[in-house]
């Protein structure tokens, strides 16, 4: 087949189908290193620390936390929206990417969607923790009951985020699993007979065998399931910003807010993607397959979608303007000039200003340089979320009722404690499951592998000196691991 | 049938091929459920309900009962309706036939219910210290007493104001049994001067019954009648006669008001002009000289002080042109001064008109000198015996450590209190006093106005009234009832007799406009019960003549004060309405009822002006030692516009060392900071005071943090002339507003809704502490204060003025110069009920439903504690349950241990953890009120509910009733042309319409710019 040869190649290393295998097994199957650990137990104690400081709020009340009669709504909000973001450049990534036959998602799809996945889960947390009567939940599914007429109501943006949230993350799920499926069996077929792992991944993979029907019915759900994930990228971040949109509240009751939200939460999730997939490729020396063609693709990504929040900030102002409502003007002139300028200003300076370097195609080919960009983007989104939040509310219609939030220990801890969590569950992911879709990356083999590609070997061996980063697990010797052609 | 011939052969299938058989299996079973029932038995699980053995036929269990009765704490009186629920008296009500404060009731007065079930009350009389019985202080300290009287010591009853005939008779009485004693009459804040002054020049030593209703030009110096001087909820009823614009009427009074401090009287006056406390006396002399001008009599002296804009002719110019309906009110410890004040009332024929030395009033008695005399006596050891009744003067007294020291010389020191206060702990004998709730009684407030205080629950502890323990030591064996009817049908029955004569003889003219029936005079016994029904028996007459006055003006020229015209610093000392001189400190829902003015609960604080503040850097929070006459106070300080800009005020009543839960640790006494005048007298402003910042800061809780409104329009104002113009002055109608409801829900019944004239309400928080007492509102304490977390349903707001209209920048208070002053306004802020309401859409698990009557309605038991409605809230009234407020261990000011849930409101829930709250409109009055009519088979009439903040607004600036009964009070309000909705912008339609604030002044002249 021919493939145009400004296109550059997606897999490197001139790789054969045994050779992919290899690279992703290998990690799984071999010898755990001390800085996996190390790393582990680090994300695991600040996951521990927030499980702490949620049972101290669930024992105590939310009065531990530093919201007030004016401020009803902070860190807890905040962190949800930031979380159901993240998650949204998987579900791009292995939706709409694959929709627009973006061959590149290939290699990070997988990652991406066990990130959304994880970052579901830590979304899913706040709207429960920040429930006065969190034990009370069920009472928002819309269950037959012995309550006499009382039912859920409908009109809430609440109740909607409930059925938003749970088909996500339902939907996720399923993706993701149902694209492991043949990458586990091939981890299970390297395993040694008899092994634990050989056991474990022998049931995890299903039964799998790979013979044409199943492949048939794997390519069948594949598709099913990404034509309901393709709504869902558009759907539940804007469900999610109706929560704000349908308020009367100035700063929250605003109609640019589904699209704004939706491009802000793809903008976010190429940050985390970017910022993980960068160490992963390190570490996990899956420098051949993730490559800086990719880091350069999602650097785009980036960019755009951060000029589109952008765009939605300035929106936001000069409707306030045009609007003509003193409500309106004063809120969005308290949120840049106010009390609560700083978070503004990071969030403008993280969203907007800082991304433009990526107009420099040197920079977008630079791993740690796009790494430190990443982390700048997750902050920004996360204060975009608490500016929008917090700055709304504080100062809302009547002046009497002014106030100013502060957090506490227990929900900065909270926030510690999310982190832990979606980085102790992306350490078991990448410890235990192929992070990169190998049945997938080898069906563009042919068609974007260098070889293929006409990449020559030492084009290829110029690439892999600009690696910077240390490897965290290290790859295993392996029987089949050839040496270099 | 053939299928079931056989038996199922469950024996087999039990014991075949299992190890248990059917026997074992029952065996087994019996010993689980056995040993579970066994488990499951733990102590009886109710253990304080007490069956009625013999229920009084009169009394129905979920039915209240309301007994008339009498409150006085010494400064607020109140006749009463003390509503009983199953025993337990659980809310104060004004007394509607009283013509003082004709149902509507003081904030203190409000909360007193809250102290009978206080535990930290004295629960047993005490010896040193230590609980002892009854026994030991009957006839045996009365005869410790009398070996000091027999020794030739003299023997001292120190008391509050005694306004009650029959204690009064029955102390006189008991004093009669020792050779040389003497019953004084002590008040922290001290009306010796005007009692003093009123003796001088009347002969007759009484403080004045003031009309503030008959007057139609009102000028007060320093006297903060809405709020804490004299008898605040009687002048605020008076007040506000002439302050609604409701129809035709198109006329105000003009009230101005001079201060150094911002009180609420001060803030509801038309205008408003800042003195320092040394121009006080200045005010008061220049009044008097150009009044005396215009009336063409000599002048005292050439005081012809004025501010620069000429406020002080210009108050003279309209006193003189109303006299006869004009007043002259003054907070001055001076009798010189007061006498000067008093002559002004005379030059403006106010006496008989607008103030009345007969009837006088009798609320205050005190006599400075007379306690000077005590101190003087006890240090020269000549005292064998001091009684201290319901006073505590270690606390107020300016000299308390001169007092401290004289107590040690005295052998016998009694205190008989209801708490362990500062002067009980240092007496030997403390009487535990009942409670009022607890007591019978009586008082005479005014000259011929009679009130009875009855039991509303039997004593909770160990505790005798002072008629019962005055009755024991007299030997005499009546109870404090029998002793009390005889009193009444030996003294008041005919002098009620005698005065219903002289009415059907028309010999007489009736003080009051007579709105109640007479009562029955055929028998003692007769009036006695319907007396006791009613809780007042008025027979205050209109003298034809009032008392000629002695001497002349120009008598009191020598014994003026000298005026202080240096530029120091000056502490003025005040009363906050809530905790007035500290008596009922210990009362958390006074200590969490924020100042009106400040809207700061929980402390007290150095008051600065915005002016000084710049001059001084200091800002609010800040520290500061004040020193002023050797004394020093470390405060935070309060950045407070309006305040005088040399003046440093601090209230009063804080800093307690004992009595009350709430009562320590909060605040610093002030008390010592008084100082003495040339005639003795102690005075509030003390000169040569200095400020001294200190590191760090003190965060007040503070539960306003914006002053102004920044000219948003939910506050709408216009001044009468405008107002005479156009009805619609300042006023304007919102637009077309489109719904997104495509349907209306009908509301055929009832649509319940209510109007706030911002033109009547003065601040007073009666209706705050009402509401919390009605509605099981907990009490948060002062750190959850400061976290913004108070839980009030209601609240008054507090909006100054800015400099620009719009302007959102707190710090452009007008502090140009010193005579400004910026307009403020009191919103009371409570739901809305909307319509459309936004709280009720967003909440997911539907906790909050719309009513057929327009009610919005919080299900607490649904609500799973999203906030989202509270957010969703653009008035901002929604209360969330942080933390478990009903954990009396943790919230020690929640009063929610065993005793204090008494207090609880039996009709209302008691909201639990993580739920959402606010206010109901007093759902559970409508619905009573309901079952009435229909028990009744007739409709609701209007009138008939009445929300609690409603019935304890003493100005009738709330009316709550039907919008859908045209002729209803409230929808006659609703359609004046003063009416808005606040916020009606954001179509959420609410229910409760404010009414524009009209203020007798034009703007440019309130407003500096």
């Amino acid at each position: 087949m021919f493939e145009s040869p400004i296109r550059e190649p997606l897999i490197l290393g001139h790789k054969t189908y045994n050779q992919i295998t290899t690279d992703l097994v290998s990690p799984i199957l071999g010898r755990t290193s001390w800085k996996w650990y190390v790393t582990t137990a680090i994300t695991a104690l600040a996951m521990f620390a927030g499980f702490a400081a949620i049972a101290y709020t669930i024992w105590v009340g939310i009065g531990t936390w530093g919201l007030n009669k004016t401020v009803g709504w902070a860190f807890d909000i905040t962190n949800f929206v930031f979380w159901i973001g993240i998650g949204h450049a998987g579900t791009l990534i292995s939706a709409i990417l694959l929709l627009f036959r973006q061959r590149w998602r290939m290699a990070i799809n997988r990652a991406a969607e066990a990130m959304t996945i994880f970052a579901v889960i830590c979304a899913g947390l706040f709207p429960i923790i920040h429930m006065g009567r969190p034990w009370l939940l069920f009472w928002f599914l819309p269950i037959p009951n012995t309550h006499g007429s009382l039912w859920v109501n409908f009109n809430s943006p609440l109740l909607w985020d409930v059925f938003a949230i749970s088909t996500y993350f339902t939907i996720s799920l399923l993706f993701w699993y149902t694209g492991l499926i043949p990458d586990l069996a091939m981890v299970r077929d390297r395993a040694r007979p008899g092994s634990f792992a050989h056991i474990l991944y022998s049931i995890l993979s299903f039964g799998w065998t790979g013979n044409a029907k199943q492949w048939q019915r794997f390519e069948a759900v594949s598709l099913v399931l990404a034509g309901l994930s393709t709504p869902l990228v558009l759907s539940v971040h804007s469900i999610v910003s109706f929560d704000f949109a349908t308020s009367i509240l100035p700063g929250w009751h605003t109609t640019i807010f589904p699209p704004y939200f939706v491009a802000g939460a793809i903008f976010s999730g190429f940050g985390m993607v970017l910022t993980l997939m960068i160490i992963t490729r390190e570490a996990l020396d899956l420098k051949d397959y993730i490559t800086l063609e990719h880091i350069d693709a999602m650097a785009k990504v980036t960019l755009a979608t951060g000029m589109m929040v952008g765009f939605a900030y300035a929106t936001e102002f000069f409707i306030a303007w045009y609007s003509g409502s003193y409500w309106e003007r004063y809120i969005f002139l308290n949120r840049a000039f106010g009390p609560y300028w700083w978070s503004y200003w990071i969030m403008v300076s993280c969203n907007l200003l800082i991304p433009q370097v990526f107009w420099i195609k040197k920079l977008r080919r630079s791993p740690w340089f796009v790494f430190i960009i990443s982390i700048f983007v997750n902050i920004g989104m996360w204060f975009e979320r608490f500016v929008i939040i917090v700055t709304s509310l504080h100062r809302d219609f009547l002046t009497s009722s002014w106030r100013m939030y502060k957090p506490t220990w227990v929900e900065v801890t909270i926030l510690i404690g999310s982190f832990g969590l979606f980085l102790t569950l992306y350490m078991l992911f990448a410890r235990f499951f192929p992070v990169i879709a190998a049945a997938e990356t080898k069906s563009i083999l042919k068609t974007s592998g260098d070889q293929y590609a006409g990449l020559s070997w030492e084009a290829y061996q110029a690439q892999k000196r600009a690696g910077v980063f240390g490897s965290v697990l290290q790859p295993a010797h392996h029987p089949d691991n050839p040496s270099q052609p | 049938m053939e299928e079931f011939s056989r038996d199922i052969p469950v024996e087999a299938l039990f014991s075949e091929g299992l190890p248990t058989n059917r026997r074992d299996f029952l065996k087994w079973c019996g010993i689980t459920i056995s040993s579970a029932v066994l488990a499951a038995c733990d102590k009886t699980p109710v253990k304080y309900a007490l069956p009625y053995v013999k229920k009084p036929p009169e009394h129905l269990p979920t039915v209240a009962d309301y007994y008339a009765s009498t409150f006085f704490d010494g400064q607020i009186f109140q006749s009463v309706l003390v509503k009983v629920r199953e025993g337990r008296p659980i809310k104060i009500e004004g007394n509607p036939s009283c013509p003082l404060n004709r149902g509507g009731t003081h904030a203190r007065g409000q909360a007193s219910v809250l102290t009978l079930y206080d535990h930290t009350r004295l629960q047993s009389p005490l010896l040193d210290g230590q609980p002892a019985d009854w026994s030991s202080m009957g006839a045996p300290l009365m005869d410790l007493i009398k070996a000091q009287d027999a020794q030739g010591k003299a023997i001292y009853l120190i008391t509050p104001p005694i306004v009650s005939p029959s204690l009064e008779a029955l102390i006189k009485e008991w004093l009669k049994a020792f050779r040389q004693t003497h019953h004084i009459v002590y008040a922290a804040e001290s009306y010796d001067g005007l009692l003093t002054a009123h003796e001088a020049l009347f002969g007759r030593r009484v403080v004045p019954t003031y009309r503030f209703d008959q007057a139609q030009v009102i000028v007060s110096i320093a006297a903060d009648f809405l709020g804490t001087w004299l008898d605040p909820t009687t002048f605020a009823r008076q007040w506000a006669e002439n302050r609604q614009l409701y129809g035709d009427n198109k006329s105000l009074s003009y009230h101005i008001q001079f201060e150094p401090v911002p009180t609420i009287t001060g803030l509801s006056a038309d205008r408003r002009i800042a003195v320092e406390p040394s121009e006080v006396p200045r005010v008061i002399l220049s009044l008097y000289n150009r009044l005396a001008e215009l009336a063409g009599q000599p002048p005292l002296n050439d005081e012809r002080w004025d501010t620069p804009k000429g406020d002080v002719a210009h108050a003279a110019q309209h006193l003189w042109a109303a006299r006869g309906k004009a007043l002259v009110v003054a907070r001055a410890h001076d009798p010189a001064l007061q006498a000067v004040v008093a002559w002004m009332n005379l030059l403006l024929e106010a006496y008989g008109n607008t103030l009345f030395v007969e009837p006088g009033c009798r609320l205050r008695q005190e006599s400075e000198e007379a306690f000077d005399r005590f101190i003087q006596e006890a240090e020269a050891n000549k005292v064998g015996a001091v009684l201290f009744y319901q006073v505590n003067p270690l606390y107020s007294y300016p000299q308390s450590d001169r007092l401290q020291a004289a107590l040690g010389q005295i052998p016998i020191t009694v205190a008989i209190s209801l708490y362990a206060h500062e002067t009980a702990r240092q007496c030997k004998y403390v009487l535990a006093e009942n409670h009022y709730l607890e007591s019978w009684g009586d008082a005479q407030p005014y000259e011929g106005l009679y009130t009875l205080r009855q039991p509303a629950i039997a004593k909770i502890f160990s505790t005798r009234s002072l008629e019962e323990i005055l009755l024991n030591w007299l030997g005499r064996s009546e109870s404090h009832l029998e002793y009390l009817q005889s009193f009444w049908a030996k003294n008041i029955y005919p002098a009620y007799q005698a005065y219903r004569k002289a009415q059907e003889a028309g010999k007489s003219t009736p003080f009051w406009k007579a709105s109640e029936k007479p009562l029955p005079t055929e028998s003692a016994e007769a009036f006695w019960n319907y007396a006791l029904e009613r809780g007042v028996v008025d027979m205050m007459t209109l003298p034809p003549t009032q008392p000629k006055p002695k001497g002349k003006p120009t008598d009191w020229a020598t014994r003026l004060p000298k005026i202080d015209s240096s530029s120091s610093l000056t502490v003025y000392l005040y009363e906050k309405v809530g905790i007035g001189d500290g008596t009922d400190a210990g009362n958390p829902w006074l200590q969490e009822l924020p100042d009106p003015v400040s809207r700061v609960a929980w402390d007290n604080y150095a008051a600065i002006s915005p002016l000084l503040a710049r001059e001084l850097g200091l800002k609010t929070n800040d520290r500061v030692r004040v020193t002023v006459s050797g004394q020093a106070l470390e405060l935070p300080v309060y950045v407070l516009p309006g305040t005088a800009p040399k003046t440093i005020g601090i209230a009063l009543g804080y800093g307690r060392k004992g009595g009350g839960r709430a009562a320590i640790g909060v605040g610093q006494n002030a008390f010592p900071l008084f100082q003495r005048l040339p005639s003795g007298h102690f005075t509030s402003a003390t000169a040569q005071a200095t400020l001294e910042k200190l590191p760090g800061e003190y965060v007040l809780a503070r539960v306003q943090q914006w002053e102004t409104y920044a000219g948003r329009e939910y506050i709408r104002e216009t001044t009468l002339s405008e107002y005479a113009k156009n009805p619609k002055a300042g006023n304007y109608e919102e637009g077309e507003l489109i719904s997104l409801w495509w349907q209306e829900h009908p509301q055929p019944g009832h649509r319940w809704g209510m109007t706030i004239d911002l033109n009547l309400c003065i601040g007073c928080g009666a209706c705050v502490v009402a509401c919390m007492a009605e509605n099981n509102i907990p009490v948060v304490g002062r750190d959850e204060v400061r976290r913004g977390r108070e839980m009030h349903w209601i609240r008054i707001d507090r909006y100054f003025t800015s400099t620009r209209g719009h302007s959102d920048k707190p710090e452009e208070f007008p502090a140009a110069s010193p005579e400004d002053f910026p307009r403020a306004f009191f919103q009371p802020m409570l739901c809305q009920h909307c319509d459309h309401a936004p709280c009720e859409t967003v909440c997911p698990v539907l906790a909050i439903a719309h009513s057929s009557e327009g009610l919005n309605q919080q299900v607490y038991n649904r609500c799973v504690g999203t906030r989202y409605c509270a957010n969703n809230c653009p008035y901002k009234v929604r209360r969330f349950n942080w933390f478990d407020y009903t954990n009396a261990e943790k919230w020690v000011f929640n009063p929610v241990d065993q005793l204090g849930r008494m207090v609880l409101n039996p009709d209302v829930t008691v909201r639990a953890r993580g739920v959402m709250e606010k206010c109901s409109f007093c759902v559970q009055r409508i619905q009573a009120a309901k079952l009435e009519a229909k028990k009744a088979r007739r409709p609701l009439q209007d009138g008939e509910v009445k929300t609690a903040c409603q019935q304890a607004c003493p100005t009738g600036a709330i009316v709550f009733g039907d919008l859908n009964d045209p002729n209803s009070l409230v929808s006659r309000r609703a359609a004046e042309p003063r009416g808005y909705y606040a916020l009606a912008e954001l179509n959420v339609r609410p229910s409760i319409r404010y009414m524009v604030k009209v203020r007798n002044e034009s703007l440019s002249e309130t407003q500096n710019t």
